[in-house]
């Protein structure tokens, strides 16, 4: 690990940038990594970690409350259908069940969490999300 | 507080209420099942409407897509616990 990576946490400038030593929280408490890069999802951001761990925004220290979410409808056909297809390449080749922080389990947490909003009968306008804002 | 941030807040009360920010490995295979029965929900809605022909071929795409996920998801559940395997059946 770069030990002398800058460290994250307590700037006001959000998100960080590659190469920041980021802290998040996980089951087995406070963990840190270096910062690769920062995708969007169906939903949430995801910060991807140069030893290749995926962590949602919401769980690395220093995020604004609320984060950034995407609006389900604002998702093509396109990019969840890609979704889609990534999403059985990656079962179909294999799942690690033991890493909470791989790929798959992260595209699979966002993928249920779309669908949820875009599908479920309680869903309003006003509960569908709000424009990405960063 | 905008508008725009207590949209976010209630879009993730209603998918923290539904286990949904936060899924546990354990937990992938009732999410899917629970996902999917919202999906199949809509699709009976949508198949009321004979002009939603394209958001019921989406619908039905997704709940595909979630039943090919939960057998790989599943299978990778019972190898990783393989005193539940055995006491199967």
């Amino acid at each position: 690990m770069n030990t002398t990576s800058p460290r994250i946490g307590t700037e006001t400038s959000w998100p960080p940038e590659e190469g920041h030593l980021i802290t998040f929280s996980s089951t087995s408490g406070l963990k840190t990594g270096v910062l690769k890069d920062i995708r969007w999802g169906l939903v949430w951001r995801d910060f991807i970690l140069e030893d290749g761990r995926v962590i949602p925004e919401h769980r690395v220290l220093g995020c604004p409350d609320p984060p950034a979410w995407r609006n389900a409808e604002e998702i093509s056909q396109d990019e969840r259908e890609a979704w889609e297809e990534r999403l059985v390449t990656m079962a179909e080749g294999g799942i690690d069940p033991h890493d909470r922080e791989q790929i798959f389990w992260a595209e699979l947490n966002q993928y249920l969490a779309y669908l949820y909003l875009r599908f479920n009968p309680n869903r309003t306008d006003s509960s569908q999300g709000a424009a990405r804002s960063a | 507080m905008s508008s725009e941030e207590k949209n976010i807040q209630k879009v993730r009360k209603s998918l923290t209420d539904a286990g949904l920010v936060e899924i546990s490995l354990d937990q992938f295979p009732e999410r899917i099942k629970e996902v999917c029965h919202v999906a199949m929900g809509r699709l009976g809605e949508l198949l009321e409407h004979k002009n939603a022909v394209e958001e019921r071929q989406c619908v039905a795409r997704s709940v595909g897509t979630l039943k090919r996920l939960e057998s790989r998801v599943e299978a990778t559940s019972l190898k990783n616990k393989p005193e539940l395997k055995s006491g199967e059946d």
